[in-house]
This record gives C-alpha cells, sequence and structure tokens, in this order.
C-alpha cells in the first residue's frame, strides 16, 4: 500500500489532551470513576471493571478532566484530560532490573501491574480479550512481526529500548511456567541483533505477507492453546512499556506512533504520547471529510476523526482518503488502476507494486458465494466458509468445533478484506467470540 | 454523470421504506447500480475492501463464456449451411447463427430474469448478478432448434425449482442452469437428444443434402455395434469430419456452447487466471475421466461395444464434457467448498460422467447428470472434510 512510514523519528508537538477510550477494551463493562472537572495525575484510575474491579484504566496524563462523551445507549466512549503545565504523577516503587528479577512473588507483581492500570496491555487468546488476572498462561506471545499493512515496525518502536524491553520479559516470566514465544521477522527491515538473543525467550522466526504476523498465526504454529487453556499475547513496544514501569515506577506515557497512509505527505514516526489528541499528529490542512483518520491499521484498526484520540493499542495513525465517489458503470471497468486481492481486474496483470486504496465499499452485500477467497488468505488450519457459515446459523458449538476460539478480528480481517460479498466477519467473529464465552 | 446522480436521487425515496413503490426496491437497486457503483462506505474495520463484488465475479464468467457464445452462433449457421450445402463462408455462418441462437439467449434472460426479479421483490431481497451467468449458461447447454416455449419453460424450471426456492442464490444445492436442462431434458427427449434436434434445417427436407446426418459423434459411438474401434467410426462417417481436431475446434453437431473445446479452453484459461473458477474442478474433472476412460480401454475385450474403446483424448472433445468441467462444475455454489472436497468431486464428476457415456446404454452424454448427481453430493463430501479438520484441530486442543 502506499504511504508506508519512512523509519524517521521526529518530535510531536507536544499534546494539550490525551484521553483513554473504554471502547477500546474488549471483555469488560467500564465503571467511571471521575467527573468532569476532577484533577488527575499520571496513574490515577479513571475507569474500572465492573466485573473485576481490580482491572482498572488510568489517564495517562496529569491535568483536569474535561469531558466525558459517551455514544449511543450511554456507552462510554472517551475521557478527555486537559494536561496542565504542572503535571503530576502516581509514584510506585521503582526498581532496578536484578530487583525485578528477584522477585518471586506472582501475586506480588500481578497487583502492580494491574494497580499501575497496565494489565489491560495482555491480552488473552481464546476470545481475544483483557486476561483473567489470577490464571498462569500456557504460554506468552510477544511479536515484534506486525504484517498489517501501514502499521508502526515493532522493531523500529523498540530498537533503543533493550532495558525497557528486557526488564518486560523478565516480569513477563514471573507469570507463566511455559515459554515466553518472542515472534520476529525473518528478515526485519532493522537489525537488532540482541532481540535474537533476548533472554529467556523461546525466539520464533516468521516470514510472508499479512496474515502471518498475526497472533492466531503464532500460536497456532508455535504452541496451539491447549482445552481450558490460555495463551497472552502483547506487542513488543507493550512489553517494553511493562518493563518502563517496573524500572522508573511510573506509568509509561511516552509513546512512539507511525503516522502513514496516503493522505500524509511525509508518512513517518513522531514520539508523543498515550492517549495522543490525533490533530497534534496531522497536518495542519488535512480534511477530515475526504479523509479517513484510522487509529491503528486499516484493517483492524477504529475510525476516529480529525480530534479523536489514539487508541490504548496502537502505534500507528493511518489516513487515507475516504472513498464514496460513484463510478459510470463501474462493472464495465477494466480496472487498470484498481489493486485487488482477485485477479479479476487488468492491474493484476500489470502490476506496480504500489497500491493505492481508499474507504470505498466497491459493492454491496450479498450471500456468500464461495469462490475460494477466503480460503486463500486463511493462514490457519481452519475452513473459513464453514466457520462463518456456522457463526451466522447460530451454531456456536460447531464454531468452536471449526476453531471460533483459535481466531480473533485480525485473523479474518483479511478475509472480509477479499469478500465479495461484502460481509464484516470481524465483527461477526467478535460477537461469536462474545456470546460463546458468556454462555461458556 | 452528475445529472443521473441527481435523478437517481431524486426517485430514491420512492423506492424506500414507506415510499410509494417500497416494493420494488429490489428492481430500483438493480437499475441504480447498473448505472453507477454504489456509495457505501466502511463503518468500522476493515477500513479498505477489495474492489471486487459480486457483479464483478459474475461479469468475469459472463466474459469467460463470450468464446464459446460467438462460436456457438458461428457453428449453428455453419452447421446449418452445410446441411443444405450452401458455402459456409464466415460471415455468411455468422448471419444464419443469429437468428437461430439470439432468441434462444433473449428468452433465457428475459424469462429467467423476471423470474429472479419476482422472488426480490416478494421476497425483499436484492436481484442478485447470480443470474447473469445461469442465463447464459442455460441457452449454451441447448441444440439450436430448441422450441423457445419450452426455452422458457426450462429457465422458468430452473430458476425457481433449481435455486429460488432453496432462498437464491448461494443458497441452491444444484446448478440452476443444468437443472432448466434436466428438465428439457426428461420433458421433451426428442428435442434435446437424438440426431434431429442439433442442427437447424429448412423445414423442406429435399433441400438438405445428400447424405445429411445430424447426429453428433457421441451418437455415431454409441450405436457403434459390439467389436468395432470407436475412432475407426468416427473416421469413417460418410457425413462430417468427426477427426480429433475438428473436434477440438468444435465444427461438429451439438448444443450451441458445447462444441468447440478450443473456446471452453479460451474461457477456463480467463476463469482460473483471474481466480474466479476453481482450477481444482477442472483438472480434477480431467484426471477422473482420463482416468477412467484408459481403464476403460485396457478392459475393452474384442466383444465389447465401441464406446469402450474410445480414447480419453477424444472423450475430452466430444459432447459437454469440456463445457460442464469448465463452467458447469466449477459453479461456486453448487460446488464442493473445501479445497480437498474440490478434488474429491472433480474426480469424481469425471469418473461419473465417462461411465454413463461407456456404459449406461441409454445415454450417449453423461456429463450433465454426473454433475448434478455430484451437487447432491457435494455437501457429504464438504461433511467429511470438515470433521477431519475438526478431529484435526481437537487433536492439537489436547495435544
Amino acid at each position: 500500500m502506499k504511504g508506508a512510514a519512512e523509519p524517521t523519528l521526529r518530535e510531536a508537538q507536544a499534546p494539550k489532551f490525551v484521553a483513554i477510550k473504554p471502547t477500546d477494551f474488549k471483555g469488560i463493562k467500564p465503571r467511571l470513576l471521575v467527573q468532569v472537572g476532577d484533577d488527575v495525575s499520571i496513574g490515577t484510575p479513571l475507569v474500572e471493571d465492573k466485573t473485576d474491579p481490580r482491572i482498572r484504566f488510568v489517564s495517562p496524563g496529569g491535568g483536569k478532566v474535561v469531558a466525558v462523551n459517551r455514544g449511543r445507549r450511554r456507552r462510554l466512549e472517551e475521557i478527555v484530560i486537559e494536561i496542565s503545565p504542572e503535571e503530576t504523577a502516581l509514584d510506585f516503587q521503582a526498581r532496578p532490573i536484578d530487583q525485578i528479577d528477584a522477585l518471586d512473588d506472582r501475586v506480588q507483581v500481578q497487583a502492580n501491574l494491574l494497580e499501575a492500570g497496565l494489565w489491560p496491555l495482555i491480552i488473552q487468546r481464546p476470545y481475544a480479550r483483557i486476561a483473567t488476572p489470577d490464571v498462569e498462561p500456557q504460554a506468552i506471545f510477544v511479536s515484534a512481526h506486525d504484517t498489517e499493512p501501514l502499521t508502526a515496525d515493532q522493531i523500529f518502536l523498540i530498537k533503543d529500548r533493550r532495558e525497557d524491553f528486557e526488564a518486560g520479559l523478565t516480569v513477563l516470566s514471573k507469570f507463566t511456567e511455559g515459554c515466553i514465544h518472542l515472534c520476529l521477522p525473518k528478515n526485519p527491515n532493522l537489525d537488532v541483533p540482541w532481540l535474537n538473543t533476548a533472554k529467556g525467550c523461546c525466539v520464533q522466526h516468521f516470514s510472508g505477507p499479512h496474515p502471518t504476523g498475526c497472533f492466531g498465526t503464532f500460536i497456532e504454529n508455535v504452541e496451539p492453546v491447549r482445552h481450558g487453556k490460555t495463551a497472552w499475547t502483547l506487542k513488543a513496544a507493550d512489553v517494553a512499556d511493562i518493563g518502563k514501569f517496573f524500572l522508573t515506577g511510573r506509568y509509561p506515557t511516552e509513546r512512539i506512533v507511525a503516522v502513514s497512509g496516503e493522505s500524509i505527505e511525509s508518512p513517518g514516526y513522531f514520539r508523543t504520547r498515550a492517549g495522543a489528541h490525533a490533530s497534534t499528529l496531522l497536518p495542519k490542512d488535512l480534511s477530515d471529510s475526504e479523509n479517513r483518520v484510522i487509529s491503528g491499521g486499516v484493517l483492524t484498526g477504529t475510525g476516529i476523526h480529525r480530534e479523536g484520540f489514539l487508541g490504548f493499542y496502537h502505534s500507528t495513525l493511518t489516513v487515507i482518503p475516504e472513498g464514496g465517489k460513484r463510478r459510470l458503470f463501474g462493472w464495465l471497468d477494466p480496472g487498470f488502476t484498481r489493486s485487488s486481492y482477485s485477479r479479476a481486474f487488468v492491474s493484476a496483470f500489470n502490476n506496480n507494486g504500489s497500491y493505492s486504496f481508499d474507504t470505498s465499499m466497491n459493492g454491496d452485500k450479498r450471500a456468500i458465494v464461495p469462490i475460494g477467497s477466503y480460503e486463500s488468505v486463511m493462514a490457519l488450519d481452519i475452513e473459513p466458509t464453514f466457520l462463518f457459515k456456522s457463526i451466522m446459523y447460530g451454531d456456536l458449538e460447531e464454531a468452536g468445533k471449526l476453531g471460533l476460539l483459535d481466531v480473533a478480528e485480525e485473523d479474518v480481517a483479511l478475509c472480509s478484506y477479499v469478500c465479495h460479498s461484502k460481509i464484516d466477519y470481524c465483527s461477526l467473529v467478535r460477537q461469536a467470540l462474545d456470546q460463546y464465552e458468556k454462555e461458556g | 454523470m452528475k445529472a443521473l446522480e441527481n435523478l437517481l436521487d431524486k426517485v430514491r425515496p420512492l423506492f424506500e421504506k414507506g415510499g410509494k413503490l417500497q416494493k420494488f426496491h429490489a428492481a430500483f437497486e438493480a437499475g441504480e447500480t447498473f448505472f453507477l457503483t454504489p456509495p457505501w462506505v466502511t463503518k468500522s474495520g476493515p477500513h479498505v475492501r477489495d474492489p471486487i463484488d459480486l457483479k464483478r465475479v459474475m461479469i468475469t464468467v459472463v466474459v469467460a463464456l463470450l468464446p464459446c457464445t460467438l462460436f456457438g452462433i458461428y457453428n449453428a449457421g455453419y452447421q446449418s449451411l452445410r446441411a443444405q450445402g450452401i458455402d459456409p463462408t464466415l460471415i455468411a455462418s455468422f448471419m444464419t447463427g443469429l437468428p437461430l441462437v439470439l432468441p434462444i439467449i433473449i428468452v433465457s434472460y428475459a424469462v429467467g430474469g423476471t423470474w429472479e426479479a419476482i422472488f426480490a421483490i416478494v421476497r425483499g431481497h436484492e436481484i442478485n448478478e447470480g443470474f447473469l451467468v445461469t442465463g447464459l449458461l442455460f441457452p449454451l447447454t441447448l441444440p439450436p432448434t430448441m422450441p423457445l416455449w419450452m426455452v422458457a419453460l426450462g429457465v422458468s424450471f430452473g430458476v425457481v425449482i433449481g435455486k429460488e426456492i432453496f432462498g437464491g442464490t448461494g443458497m441452491n444445492i444444484l446448478n440452476p442452469a443444468l437443472t432448466g436442462r434436466a428438465f428439457l431434458f426428461f420433458a421433451y427427449p426428442a428435442h434435446i437428444s437424438g440426431d434431429a434436434c442439433w442442427v437447424g434445417t429448412p423445414a423442406d427436407s429435399s433441400k438438405l443434402v445428400d447424405g445429411y446426418s445430424g447426429a453428433t459423434g457421441l451418437l455415431l459411438t454409441h450405436g457403434g455395434g459390439a467389436g468395432t474401434h470407436a475412432t475407426d467410426i468416427l473416421a469413417s462417417t460418410n457425413y462430417g469430419d468427426f477427426s480429433w481436431m475438428n473436434m477440438f475446434l468444435g465444427f461438429i453437431p451439438g448444443s450451441i456452447g458445447e462444441t468447440s473445446t478450443l473456446c471452453c479452453l479460451i474461457g477456463a484459461a480467463i476463469l482460473i487466471a483471474t481466480g474466479i473458477g476453481s482450477w481444482r474442478v477442472m483438472v480434477a474433472c480431467v484426471v477422473g475421466m482420463g482416468a477412467t476412460a484408459t481403464l476403460l480401454n485396457l478392459l475393452a475385450g474384442p466383444g465389447s461395444s465401441a464406446f469402450l474403446t474410445l480414447p480419453a483424448y477424444y472423450h475430452f472433445v466430444m459432447g459437454g464434457f469440456a463445457f460442464g468441467a469448465v463452467f458447469m462444475a466449477t459453479d461456486p455454489v453448487s460446488c464442493a467448498t473445501t479445497d480437498k472436497g474440490k478434488w474429491v468431486y472433480g474426480i469424481c464428476i469425471g469418473i461419473l460422467a465417462t461411465l454413463i457415456r461407456t456404459v449406461n446404454p441409454a445415454y450417449p452424454e453423461g456429463m450433465m447428470l454426473a454433475i448434478l448427481f455430484m451437487n447432491i453430493f457435494a455437501p457429504l463430501i464438504d461433511h467429511y472434510v470438515v470433521q477431519a479438520n475438526m478431529k484435526r484441530r481437537e487433536l492439537r486442543y489436547a495435544g
């Protein structure tokens, strides 16, 4: 795709506002702990989970709560904080690396992560939701191999954060008797040799286009999750953030973000803050109506506006042109410039390698007519057509047998992308996972 | 274009919920998207979508069918002129073939399309592009002499019984075009089998050349007595050229679209290159047929019927085998969905088609029945592939 980020780091304009967005978090019921006008510090809890109040989401900035934005049915969407010049932060215990290593109390480490508001960084498979505390994972997967188009290169994000990253791995190692699998690209764009010898890890190499960089692919190929067990998944930069918290005793607010996409003139990396106001990362003249601003990648990210905020899990801000332009007799267009996974356009035979995309659906909803396109973009040993159909006719038991628990939105995103019937399998799979978990 | 957009915007409310003509929304939608691509943008991730849609898929199949269609028109005229002893030049053949074939295609599209629209309106779903393909596939499987009312009846049966009662495109078990053809085949056998239907001839038989025969190669082989060799029969016919090359090119009597294996291969190339048609099914059909035919050749003794001695490469160019393997067996809805299932499904079609041709005493051609039969078995094949997948996954979880 056009507009990949250049590996150069620039300083972004310091954001005046930061926010957390409870909608980023899967598998929790948020309860608001603050009101508009409250003073908060970095690390003050803003939201907790109603089911397990130990899971809390803390403020990424110090200042005043200026807005609590709700969506339909009063769903909590954004809690916005205006950063004050004399920003304060809650201090926790800072430990040098050998002290972290000496920690052998899993309960203590877990309590620290929960209290600091970093627990939500740990995602658990199956269900791809925030990990349930007190459950020992069978294995932990740390990914530095993100293949989603235009997203930040995890290796770029951590290349200068060796200490943080290694401290993070040490923290994670307290949680499981199993392996920490560090998933690296076979041919990385940047050479970071210390990653290959990271302590306490089983290093796994992957190569190939998306979806080889999805956690579903890693888990299936390295160590499938056994019945009743869980695996944890984290991005490499998040591991570094966990390490940084233990080293400094403060909630890590700095974040490097790739700003990429066709609408960005000079795509690259910016140093900014967690939950930053998107407009501080975007060119001033970027029009909101003609462009789609996405927190995250084009396949799994969340659509936001110029005035929106970077998501909790995201190190990428992608901006692509908004689609919807109607074309006359589109079905007759031989498609010299339309890039498609299928080869039903002339462009397939005239490929110059850089693709241009907008947000058009490019078609209407139809019934499934399986021409084998899902199978060809599915990295797992799963029959996607049958999995999706079983979800559609509501037989979750069968869906479970067909591998529902081994997938998450990211693993089926390409199926939605290639679908000529324009069906959204990401939300389908998400609903099915939520329901499956609820029904046990 | 702007004017068109404005016009469509102006009349749209009439067809939307609460509008006067809301019942006809499906028709409006079909008409609207015929002119302009739909305006929808993605709401959530994935924010980008492939430019392909079902229209494009179906149009690609129609494009792949064009060589067969054009050659079919030409050949219908060519055979007709030859039967009358007139010099079949390119233009003359085409001009003679056009009035024979075009009405069949038009009736098929018009009647089938009407059914499609009626069901879309009554059941409130959109008009599905799948019919673009069915509406052309069906006439290509018919002889050029088919009475138009039978065409209408056949396509109605195919669309309504073959597809719509199951819920429309995507839900059907049988290939709708073949369902329609099978109906005509059993209801009006005189018009779709034998030796009288394949060539459009004038009513006055005195205008025909001496020795004229409208028989197809398969029929001739079928009629060959015990102890004769199939290729000898084909080589020794008085009328018509049944050499391998001629049958490959398609200058033989037969159903409109099926005669030219070359055109079918061009279609296959388009379908495989675009990724729309399954190469697995096509290859599997050929493998199944090749293996069976070769085996029968080996088994054929001096007293067995001529058909057993027909070599596989003759089977390949005769009758509807190539057309069926490329365009009918690969119908994504009625064929097996799993990749492994496609192999089994295709091979079985090849085997069955050859067996029906050679061993069955009643019909010289077996492709249509073989495909329909395997359509019914496709879900079962898939079931076993999926069960195997579930077992494999189960072991993984336990491991």
